[in-house]
């Protein structure tokens, strides 16, 4: 008897989290589905904007932008983006391992950090961090993006870091990510990627308003704000990705448990009918 | 009737805009300036104000925050860092976030950000300025 009743107990624990994990599945799906939706919408912007700026770059010519300067030497900043919680599968773990390689073959890398697990992990191993984002997602809102672009601007211009780097997870699809490191300064005009959109008039034909310098400095400091948008985009992306993934696992266990465990519940139910009969029997043949 | 060119206003979060309008009115950094097919090439910077697109009689009215414009004879991209329609701005809100960066910049606390409290409230009143001639054209 206390068997079966232990039993009951515990299908109904399993049930309950069946369902949890189902509807976290449900909900991991629908914020990828938007997320992808922003990442689609911000696509053709940065195509447009490299255009923009690739026409103007071949036009100023050797003035150059001080976030396009190279250096030969300087400090390397690192900026991580992981989630802000778990129940992800090995999204975090991809991206911290990667990180955490990273950081011990170049101590000297100042860290930026989004995202709760990104800090706990440094924090936990006494790692300075520079400046830590914590909240970012699912919003990713344009402010958080340019108060990033702010402080990476003053790094690379007031500090003279030779380098910022990017360590995101790229989403490839809905069942790959990769943990994906990237350069977002200095900036090389000759590989941004547009549409390569030749026309037909000459370089020198514009008309710039108030002047070229002002608004090169503005359009690259917005491509940079661009670009950090679309890193922080595109982890969301992979993070509900490798959420739903994670999910449907758990539905699948879950639901396989129940099968078992009803089984086992039918089986002990059977052994005690079983059991009562046979003692009836016996108590019925002991009266003969 | 006049030539038209094409127009494409594009941000991020946002779909991509496409028109075909006659005229097109700008709110450039140093001015508001008009755009009609043929116009010169012109790179210009904006700030956050109002868009006009004018088309078949009909005036369609945008805010812009702030952004640049590419102008070629045929073609005008409008690359702005957000975008709305007349129609969808919420006044109330606007409103809201021009009351609360009107006393960010009067009370001038340490550590406030005036910076973006002013770039907030110049966003807030072209904002609610959009909406005021919407609303006057619609009568």
């Amino acid at each position: 008897m206390a068997q079966i009743k232990e039993i009951k107990t515990r299908i109904k624990s399993v049930k309950n989290i069946g369902q949890i994990t189902k509807a976290m599945k449900m909900v991991a799906s629908a914020r990828l589905k938007r997320a992808q939706e922003r990442i689609l919408g911000a696509r053709p912007y940065a195509i447009k904007m490299a255009d923009v700026m690739k026409n103007l770059a071949s036009k100023a010519g050797e003035e150059v932008h001080p976030l396009l300067s190279v250096r030969e030497e300087g400090k390397t900043a690192l900026m991580v983006i992981t989630a802000d919680r778990g129940l992800c599968g090995s999204f975090n773990t991809n991206i911290l391992r990667q990180a955490h390689a990273y950081m011990k073959e170049n101590p000297q890398t100042v860290l930026l950090t989004v995202g709760k697990k990104g800090r706990d992990f440094f924090k936990r191993r006494n790692y300075p961090i520079r400046r830590e984002w914590l909240s970012v997602f699912p919003r990713v809102a344009m402010e958080t993006v340019l108060e990033m672009r702010d402080e990476i601007e003053t790094l690379f211009i007031a500090e003279k870091f030779k380098t910022v780097k990017v360590l995101y997870t790229e989403f490839k699809s809905v069942i790959t990510q990769k943990a994906a490191m990237d350069t977002l300064l200095p900036i090389k005009v000759e590989e941004l990627q547009g549409e390569g959109q030749k026309t037909d008039y000459e370089a020198g034909d514009y008309d710039f308003e108030p002047d070229i310098e002002t608004i090169m400095e503005k359009l690259i400091s917005q491509y940079l704000a661009t670009q950090i948008h679309r890193y922080l985009l595109e982890s969301f992306s992979s993070e509900m990705g490798a959420k739903r993934n994670a999910m449907e696992a758990a539905s699948k266990n879950a639901s396989e448990m129940m099968a078992k465990l009803t089984l086992e519940f039918n089986r002990a139910r059977q052994a005690m009918i079983t059991k009562e009969i046979a003692e009836i029997v016996g108590g019925a043949a002991a009266l003969q | 009737m006049s030539k038209t060119f094409k127009l494409q206003v594009v941000a991020p979060d946002h779909p991509v805009l496409a028109e075909e309008p006659t005229l097109v009115e700008l709110p450039g950094e140093v001015g508001e300036f008009g755009v009609m097919a043929g116009h010169m090439s012109l790179l210009s910077t904006l700030k956050p104000g109002t868009l006009r697109i004018i088309k078949d009689q009909q005036r369609d009215l945008y805010f812009v925050a702030g952004g640049f414009a590419e102008v070629n004879p045929a073609s005008v991209i409008v690359l702005a860092e957000e975008y709305v329609k007349a129609g969808e701005i919420d006044v109330d809100e606007a409103k809201k976030i021009k009351k609360q960066s009107e006393e960010i910049l009067s009370e001038k606390k340490e550590g406030a950000d005036l910076k973006a409290a002013l770039n907030a409230l110049s966003r807030a009143e072209a904002r609610l300025k959009v909406a005021e001639e919407f609303k006057s054209l619609k009568k």
